[in-house]
């Protein structure tokens, strides 16, 4: 999978940045899990078509619905650039990686 | 997945007037004549947009509507074409940002003194608050959202209206939230001048709208250039409305707004065939642990709710692109009426209706939102 397009969404209100990774693939459950290493994952499987919220402790939030092809990445004022910076080369080396059987 | 269902009206309605992509189209791909430049046969739309329009306003004389591509360029027009140079404005904080940010550059380039009159909990403006600042600032121009499009709260336009024109003043009101949904009368409201959009409750297609303009008020024109008449004056000529319409006009899309009056003319209706299901949803929130923004006495089919646990942008992802329900999220471009409302700093989710909504829609959201607020995760 790879990213074809990264749009800013809106101006937050409290000077934090919020991206959309469209991607050439639709999102499915590993990709999200990999995303979720490490992070608290709010995971709504039941919907029809289902939701996830991670929470990174350096306050990046990344959200999106399984079956769609983009996520949705915000970075909190404080060190945006750099988390967006860590954030980008994380997710295009995940992207690189193949999923494991697990 | 079933078909969307959608809320989302007071942003832009959806679906349009019956017809309107096939008279847009028959337009687009009809030979172009210039209405009233270079002679045509056949009807003319801007003529029957305008003499429709007239009809919905009750306001006389057709060449008083100006036609634009929304109500943004409207209120800009109206506010540069003014003369407000060291004049008071009053408005309200129930404005869209389509009246706030003309009149903010206006106060910034230090051109006017603007005064912004508080909301009360529903969203309508401090009436005791507005009548002081009348009597004490005597506003040259007071600008009054007809309908709130954050709580649906409809202001009382008579009353405040008619204490503005006692002090000496104009009065401009901003019906995009209305006009198609409730009764105006130009006369019976005070209204002066008045600001509508084409493609929200008028069922027309996006990049229409227009203004109104009583007889005795003069606006110097914002855009000038080609008018197809006069082309000997360096200077727009003076007649209505062609003063104020400068370029070529978007006929298709007028064609097509002339064909959503007709239709409602043919199928008259008012907001408050819409308070069943409106009421309906209102009960479904509260029984599912929403907190609504209730709003008491006339209103439009727009309805304000937060979901506990649940951030305004990330329910109305899911809703959206999870459920298939179309709603609108944040501050609706309304950002001062939330401070009032209570709904600061993320705002709302707001579902508005139209006349196409039914039963079963109302029944498929309040579904979706049961499960969103009792879903473990």
């Amino acid at each position: 999978m790879k990213i074809i397009e990264v749009r800013k969404v809106e101006d937050c209100f409290d000077g934090a940045l919020r991206l959309e990774y469209r991607f050439d693939g639709e999102i499915a459950e590993p990709f999200m899990r990999r995303l979720a290493t490490g992070s608290r994952l709010d995971y709504f499987p039941d919907f029809p078509k289902p939701f996830f919220k991670i929470f990174r402790e350096d306050g990046l939030q990344i959200k999106g619905i399984l079956g769609s092809f983009d996520i949705e990445a915000y970075f909190p004022r404080m060190q945006k650039e750099e988390i967006k910076r860590n954030f980008e080369a994380e997710l295009l080396q995940l992207l690189e990686t193949k999923p494991t059987a697990d | 997945m079933p078909p969307p269902i959608y809320l989302n009206n007071a942003a832009t309605s959806f679906p349009k007037a019956p017809g309107l992509g096939e008279e847009v189209c028959a337009w687009t791909e009809s030979v172009p004549y210039h209405f009233g430049r270079s002679g045509s046969p056949g009807i003319d739309p801007l003529r029957v947009c305008r003499e429709r329009l007239a009809a919905l306003f009750s306001s006389g004389d057709p060449t008083r509507l100006v036609l634009t591509k929304g109500a943004t360029e409207s209120l800009n027009i109206i506010f540069h074409g003014l003369p407000l140079d060291g004049q008071t404005v009053l408005s309200t904080a129930a404005e869209h940002n389509s009246v706030l940010r003309p009149l903010y550059l206006l106060k910034k380039k230090g051109k006017i003194d603007l005064c912004l009159v508080p909301c009360d909990i529903q969203g309508r403006v401090q009436r005791e608050e507005w009548h002081r600042q009348v009597r004490e600032r005597r506003p040259a121009l007071a600008v009054l959202t007809h309908s709130s499009n954050v709580s649906g709260a409809v202001h009382p336009v008579e009353e405040l209206f008619a204490q503005v024109h006692e002090n000496g003043g104009i009065t401009l009101l901003d019906a995009s939230q209305t006009a198609g949904l409730l009764p105006i009368d130009v006369d019976r409201l005070g209204v002066d001048l008045l600001a509508f959009t084409g493609h929200k409750y008028l069922l027309g297609p996006p990049g229409t709208g227009g203004f109104y303009v009583r007889p005795g008020i003069e606006l110097a024109p914002l855009f000038v250039g080609g008018s197809g008449v006069r082309s000997d004056l360096l200077e727009m000529p003076p007649e209505m409305p062609g003063r104020l319409e400068p370029g070529t006009p978007a006929v298709a899309l007028f064609a097509g707004l002339a064909l959503s009056l007709k239709w409602q003319e043919q199928n008259p209706f008012f907001a408050s065939a819409m308070n069943d299901l409106l009421s309906r949803l209102e009960s479904g929130l509260l029984e599912a642990g929403a907190r609504v923004f209730r709003v008491d006495g006339e209103r439009t089919p727009v309805l304000s709710f937060t979901l506990p646990n649940w951030d305004v942008a990330d329910a109305g992802k899911v809703l959206q692109e999870s459920f298939g329900i179309i709603c609108r999220t944040g501050l609706h471009c309304a950002p001062l009426i939330h401070e009032w409302l209570g709904a600061i700093p993320g705002g709302t989710i707001r579902f508005s209706l139209s006349r196409f909504n039914v039963a079963e829609d109302i029944a498929m959201a309040l579904d979706a939102l049961h499960l969103l607020l009792h879903e473990d995760h």
